[in-house]
């Protein structure tokens, strides 16, 4: 008795928690952010997959890089909520940002191996996001550059001359600091011939001013205050942290460190999300109330309260999808649509034991427990297929990042783990209760039409 | 008490002949393979006004040359919202939007709904990897039950019995597709391949639960012949299997009714997997053990080896 007190205890404090996370106002749950993305179908959106040109092989640490400059590009410069960039195979990087606005732009932009410069511009400072052009000493320092000297006269763009090409830059190293006067600062190196060059230049033009340029934009425009020859620069009295951190990932990731390209690609108009949303909702609501329906006309008294362990169910497992950050495409809500169908399962295995057993003639009490322990195994190892073959689709899908294929694994398995939980623990109980509880002893409330029947069968 | 078991063979034969056409349509015609598998770019376009599907083929081919297919799309915004789907090669970006500004001069208005491009590489690695997928699945499943099986009389058989009823499942979905490919130009895509991983833990869920019957039932009545524990499990547990089935196919077509093109034919996949999967776990799986047990397949080989010299002589 005080055993079924602590699990109905234990159900209800669930179901609430559950109830709680479910709410759409719940964005947090104990630190931790919950919700569900949508995915590129629901929502609309791009979704890209940038490789490397065919036959390259870049090394894994360059493919880091890439897929580094690509998630901070889509975070920061777009407005995509949740992007997700993943590496696919040896020579490919996928972005998928739902919600997406302006996605041609986007596209073009995002895979551009874009091209950083320390350069030479004279002796006023420019201000950020001055758009300029760059020349190189020799050709061939930086893609469409002319040759000749720093010019700031030219309209409408300055020519600056590039002296460290961003390759030089070594990856990662550019950290957020604080200089002798407490002020946010940069510090960077840099590698190889690089490291030379900027030592003659920073000897040759102390008090003059570099401006670090990214795509022809200017970054940020330091004054040399003396020559720089030991490898690592300061960059320091910069305003803020935020300004300090996003100077040192343009000098980290401004660049990819190698070429990319658009190899696949998938574009989803935003408007077609909530024709589809609004069907899917549909269809979950019919496929539950005719799941209900059935297994209260078949099953009577029990089924009542499978259809109570059901909602139970839905309100569990989408309390988990939250927590886990799904996302949701159409396949993944058709997973599960259809883990209610298998959530029912459970139910009818134990509830067709239960009716053997009083047909056999056992008291309701004893044919409960009795049903429920013969129909454990078989609970258990039917659902285990199913979940192996999700765990299977997942890492298949994984391997592509294809959200279609993840979600609906994700769903799945998470519908069919869920269904077992309830099974085992509330309808169980509610059987419990039911024998407790002293009512519903009337084999008729069970399907089982007479005792006549009972007897016969 | 009804004999399933005894009339084996029959079942057999129904599973034939579903099986048979399929896989005839499977060797000769094969799958319709959607650009996930071939790659390609298709887009969906939406039209201000009715036109014609050649029209519209005409001015994407004015940029790319060629144009496999544009079909119009069945939609109810029609004088205003005509849509069509367009597949072409595998596009360049860059050529991608020289097709759209095409579609745009001649149709003012005119946007690009949706728009895939797959690339002949990713294409024949996703091909691969779901082959490996389905093997990978099959064995795992394979292991999982001669292990829930370890303590049942020779586990492995109910391994090997639920397999052979899974490749039959898989064999009925593809043979179907591929004949709804011939007649409908029905193709398959990765959300297909989903669908077919599904159904092969689906159909293998659903034989478990007779399989643990027969090895809950062979423990406690071991005077029984094995064709009569297997004949009453199966008995025992047919509401069950048709119950279950049955609540899955109502939720699955609420989802094929009420939602459109974009997942239709996978729903469907798993409405025929899961249909067949029933079958087969109820009329084939098990039977397979019977077969299996009374060693009818080696007695059959054996009395057509005696038949034969019996005539020659």
């Amino acid at each position: 008795m005080r055993h079924i007190q602590r699990t109905v205890f234990i159900i209800i404090t669930v179901v609430l928690v559950a109830l709680y996370i479910d709410l759409p106002a719940t964005t947090d749950f104990l630190g931790h952010p919950v919700g569900i993305n949508k995915g590129l179908d629901l929502a609309g959106g791009a979704r890209l997959l940038l490789c490397t040109p065919k036959n390259t092989r870049p090394s894994a640490g360059d493919m880091d890089v890439a897929r580094n400059v690509i998630e901070q590009r889509a975070a920061g410069g777009f407005g995509v909520s949740e992007p997700q960039v993943a590496r696919v195979g040896s020579n490919c990087v996928s972005v998928e940002m739902p919600g997406l606005n302006n996605q041609d732009a986007v596209i073009n932009s995002i895979g551009r191996t874009g091209f950083l410069a320390l350069t030479d511009s004279g002796s006023q400072p420019l201000p950020a996001g001055t758009k300029v052009t760059l020349s190189c000493p020799q050709p061939g320092c930086a893609p469409n550059a002319k040759v000749g000297l720093t010019d700031l006269s030219v309209k409408p763009h300055p020519i600056l001359q590039v002296v460290v090409p961003g390759k030089y830059v070594k990856q990662g190293s550019a950290q957020v600091t604080f200089d002798t006067t407490g002020q946010p600062a940069v510090n960077y190196t840099l590698e190889g011939t690089g490291s030379d060059d900027w030592c003659t230049y920073t000897t040759n033009h102390v008090k003059g001013y570099s401006a670090i340029v990214l795509d022809n934009k200017v970054v940020s425009d330091p004054q040399i205050q003396s020559p720089i020859c030991a490898g690592t620069t300061q960059i320091n009295q910069l305003q803020s942290t935020d300004n300090a951190r996003s100077l040192a990932t343009y000098l980290n990731y401004g660049a990819l460190p190698i070429p990319l390209h658009v190899d696949s690609s998938a574009q989803v108009d935003a408007t077609l999300g909530p024709e589809y949303v609004r069907e899917a909702y549909l269809a979950g609501i019919i496929g539950f109330i005719i799941v209900a329906l059935f297994m209260l006309l078949y099953y009577r008294l029990p089924g009542l309260l499978a259809d109570l362990a059901l909602v139970l169910y839905a309100v569990v497992a989408f309390a988990v999808f939250k927590l886990i950050g799904v996302t949701l495409t159409l396949t993944a809500i058709a997973g599960f649509i259809l883990s209610i169908g298998m959530a029912v399962d459970a139910n009818v295995l134990i509830f067709e034991r239960m009716r053997e057993e009083l047909r056999n003639g056992k008291d309701l009490g004893p044919a409960v427990e009795a049903g429920f322990k013969r129909a454990w195994p078989s609970i258990r190892d039917s659902n285990a297929s199913t979940l192996i073959t999700c765990v299977i689709l997942f890492l298949f899908g994984r391997n592509f990042a294809a959200t279609v294929i993840t979600g609906f694994a994700t769903t799945l398995f998470v519908g069919v783990g869920v269904s077992m939980l309830t099974a085992i623990f509330v309808s169980h109980t509610f059987l419990r209760l039911l024998v407790i509880s002293g009512y519903a002893r009337d084999p008729k409330y069970f399907g089982i039409e007479t005792m006549a029947e009972a007897e016969l069968a | 008490m009804l004999n399933i078991v005894g009339k084996r063979y029959w079942y057999f034969a129904l599973s034939l002949v579903i099986i048979i056409p399929g896989t005839i349509s499977l060797v000769t015609a094969g799958l319709r393979l959607g650009i996930d598998f071939t790659g390609g770019t298709e887009i969906t376009f939406r039209l201000p006004q009715t036109s014609q599907s050649a029209q519209l083929d005409s001015a994407i081919r004015s940029v790319t040359g060629n144009v496999n297919f544009v079909t119009p799309l069945i939609t109810s915004g029609c004088p205003t919202d005509c849509r069509y789907i367009a597949r072409t090669k595998t596009l360049p970006r860059a050529e991608y939007l020289k097709v759209l500004a095409a579609v745009r001069s001649s149709w003012p208005g005119s946007q690009a709904l949706s728009q895939q491009t797959t690339s002949a590489t990713i294409a024949s690695q996703l091909t691969q990897q779901a082959i490996i997928a389905v093997a990978a699945a099959a064995v795992a499943i394979l292991l999982y039950i001669s292990f829930a099986f370890r303590n049942a009389p020779s586990p492995a058989r109910f391994g090997v019995a639920a397999i052979i009823a899974m490749l039959h499942d898989v064999l009925v979905v593809l043979g179907i597709f591929s004949i709804l490919g011939v007649l409908f130009k029905v193709e398959i895509d990765a959300p297909f391949m989903t669908a077919m991983l599904t159904i092969i833990g689906f159909s293998v869920h659903d034989t478990i639960v007779i399989f643990d019957r027969i090895r809950e039932n062979l423990g406690r009545r071991t005077s029984e012949p094995f064709e009569a524990i297997v004949n009453h499990s199966i008995l025992q547990s047919f509401v069950r299997s048709i119950n279950t089935s049955f609540t899955v196919v109502l939720t699955l077509l609420a989802v094929f009714l009420f939602t459109g093109e974009a997942i239709r034919y996978f729903v469907l996949a798993m409405l025929i997997g899961i249909i067949s999967g029933t079958y087969s776990s109820i009329f084939n799986a098990s039977q397979i053990l019977v077969v299996w047990h009374n060693h009818e397949i080696s007695r059959f080989l054996r009395r057509s080896g005696e038949v034969s010299p019996a005539k020659a002589g």
